[in-house]
């Protein structure tokens, strides 16, 4: 499948790399007795895949604390989750677990012990607290909870939307360990009249005066106990590319929201109008999100929480199963926090439909493993389709639902497989 | 083997007392370039749109994305994202981006994620003295440093001025230039210029010393 060419190209770009690794190796016994960790992305390249859709071409590149991953872009870095690694369990490992950053001034070196996150605006006591007074304020909580980008899934659209062209890889689903941000802005008390709760991170846009990028939550959600300031994920420290040392998880909500080396928590008066609030990350303010493409405006708000989504993980399109013989289909479900209740499962297109078999509940805004017995009972092609339901009825559609921004796919996906 | 490397690497300095309390990474470089043209527009969009970002956000994009679509973008990198793009050079620069990767390409200019390598079609120039001037235009170098004052990257008398005391100030400006740098200057990381020889990097780190 890989073209020769490129396996050399790859190989070369490989012994390079590691050259380069035994010179940094020595760099690090350096770095290290003064207390740091280099780390260092160890090939330059380890192959490549074609996402289902045109121009879908992208190298594996393993950056630092990463395995090989999708690349979508280098800088900023932005790395998109292979499927398969959907289909090894509920949990997404941290060296799997995709990238997302908006400007390319990302911090590369964090020192833990210098490192303060800063609360302020509209409170009586601003704070400016270390990693240890963070650990120390609260009893930590654990949370699994998927973590999905707003425009995962945007280049499977027709017509295409432009943005990044992410296939399904960009969401994972981890057990967070942190404070409830409820404790912090308790402790800095919090003025009358409050409105929002605004987070900034260590990155930067790379030109002066390009807004930061910030996101705000409204003081109530803020304040719900279960949006946290996580220090860890799957048990151990947060890969600095998905934001070490500390990032805002927010349960049920899109991506864009859980920002990255949090730095800076601002309690404001007002709705906080920001480039990332006011103009990016907006959705029709409707039922469904979505727009005829042709109609030009429709009054938005910002993107919220995630919809109902469900995958078959162990069968991909064109994959070859045995006639009569019974295959065990396996896939996950997950929605915005409800919790994921049913998962129907139709061998023939959408003509009949069966309910799958839920796997262990790991918490509502986790991904729910589920699976259920197929056995197709003619040689040839079969259309298996699969779609969920959360705890308030809300389910997938059978054909997209479209906004401008191609934001919260959540189609009835469909998966061709061939029984031979 | 890899893998194995790193988790030794990462084992040794867990075993250190309380040492890990930093975080360095260093990011894999960047391999992807502009698409090579005649059209004015791709030495400008070499110029502008590389100083913040990579190549991989436009070359990704469909391919059936309309001149309407580029024209927003551009004008986006502007207003609101700060992009230092001269009105003059706007049309230049969507006409090179929507014929090279977007709905008024022509078979010629078919352009793919994996097949633009440095390796391949980075415009090298041709073999012989390296001139430092022509390796400056030809990497673009101008879009982030400037000889006298910060832009993205730092100064050149800047650079000049912080290796001068140090004996081997030319190989490790060097090698700066073939493998990036980040954490020296700021939060903005350098990317990597791999596919210039050794010459052409030595040529460029004596103009940047000489600053």
């Amino acid at each position: 499948m890989v073209k020769p060419t490129l396996v050399l190209t790859a190989g070369a770009l490989q012994r390079r790399a590691f050259l380069k690794l035994l010179r940094q190796a020595g760099t690090l016994g350096a770095a290290t007795a003064f207390g740091s960790t280099a780390l260092t992305a160890l090939a330059g390249e380890s192959g490549n895949v074609t996402l289902p859709f045109e121009n879908g071409e992208r190298d594996l590149v393993a950056f630092p604390q990463k395995r090989p991953l999708i690349l979508l872009n280098a800088r900023p870095p932005q790395l998109e989750t292979p499927f398969s690694v959907f289909n090894e369990g509920a949990i997404t490992p941290n060296d799997a677990f995709f990238v997302r950053y908006h400007w390319s001034g990302i911090p590369t070196s964090i020192d833990a012990l210098s490192y303060r996150l800063r609360i302020g605006g509209n409170v009586n006591t601003p704070l400016s607290l270390s990693l240890a007074d963070l650990k120390q304020m609260a009893d930590p909580v654990d949370l699994v909870a998927v973590d999905q980008c707003s425009g995962n899934s945007r280049g499977h659209f027709t017509p295409r939307v432009n943005g990044n062209q992410l296939s399904n890889g960009a969401m994972g689903n981890a057990r967070w360990t942190g404070i409830p941000l409820r404790k912090v802005l308790e402790k800095s008390g919090i003025k009358a009249g409050s409105v929002q709760v605004a987070f900034n991170g260590l990155d930067t846009p790379p030109v002066g005066n390009a807004p930061d990028f910030i996101k705000a939550l409204n003081i109530d959600h803020a304040l719900d106990g279960e949006v946290m300031l996580a220090w860890q994920m799957n048990g151990a420290d947060l890969p600095l590319l998905n934001g070490y040392p500390v990032r805002l998880v927010v349960p049920g909500y899109y991506g864009t929201y859980w920002v990255k080396h949090l730095s800076d928590i601002t309690v404001t008066g007002k709705v906080f109008d920001g480039f990332w609030m006011s103009k990016a990350y907006r959705i029709p303010d409707n039922q469904c999100a979505c727009i005829e493409p042709e109609k030009a405006t429709v009054k938005t708000i910002p993107i919220n929480r995630m919809n109902v989504r469900s995958f078959i993980t162990s069968l991909t399109n064109g994959m070859q199963i045995k006639s009569g013989r019974q295959t065990i289909v396996r896939g996950i479900a997950f929605d915005g926090g409800y919790g994921v209740t049913e998962v129907a499962f139709s061998p023939d297109g959408g003509q009949n439909w069966q309910a799958a078999q839920l796997g262990k509940d790991l918490g509502r805004y986790s991904f729910r493993e589920w699976s259920v017995a197929f056995t197709p009972k003619h040689k040839g092609s079969h259309e298996l389709l699969v779609r969920a339901v959360n705890r308030i009825g809300q389910g997938q559609p059978l054909s997209p639902l479209v906004n401008p921004g191609g934001y919260m796919r959540n189609v009835v996906e469909s998966t061709h497989v061939v029984a031979v | 083997m890899r893998y194995a490397l790193i988790r030794i690497l990462l084992a040794a300095s867990a075993l250190a007392p309380y040492s890990a309390t930093a975080v360095d990474i260093q990011l894999p470089p960047e391999t992807a370039v502009f698409k090579p043209s005649e059209l004015p527009g791709y030495m400008l969009a070499q110029r502008n749109c590389m100083t913040c970002h990579s190549v991989h956000y436009i070359q990704s994009q469909p391919p059936t994305s309309p001149r309407s679509y580029w024209e927003a973008t551009v004008k986006k990198m502007r207003v609101p994202f700060g992009a230092k793009l001269a009105d003059e050079d706007i049309p230049a620069i969507v006409d090179y981006l929507v014929k090279t990767y977007g709905a008024e390409r022509s078979s010629g200019t078919m352009a793919h994620n994996t097949a633009d390598k440095p390796a391949t079609v980075a415009p090298t120039p041709p073999p012989g003295p390296a001139d430092a001037k022509a390796l400056l235009a030809a990497n673009n170098c101008l879009g982030c440093h400037a000889i006298d004052k910060k832009i993205v990257g730092p100064a050149f008398r800047d650079v000049a001025a912080k290796y001068a005391s140090k004996a081997n100030a030319a190989a490790l400006v060097a090698r700066n230039i073939r493998d990036g740098g980040s954490n020296k200057w700021g939060p903005i990381s350098m990317p990597a210029f791999g596919h210039l020889s050794e010459a052409e990097a030595g040529a460029l780190a004596h103009y940047v010393l000489s600053q």
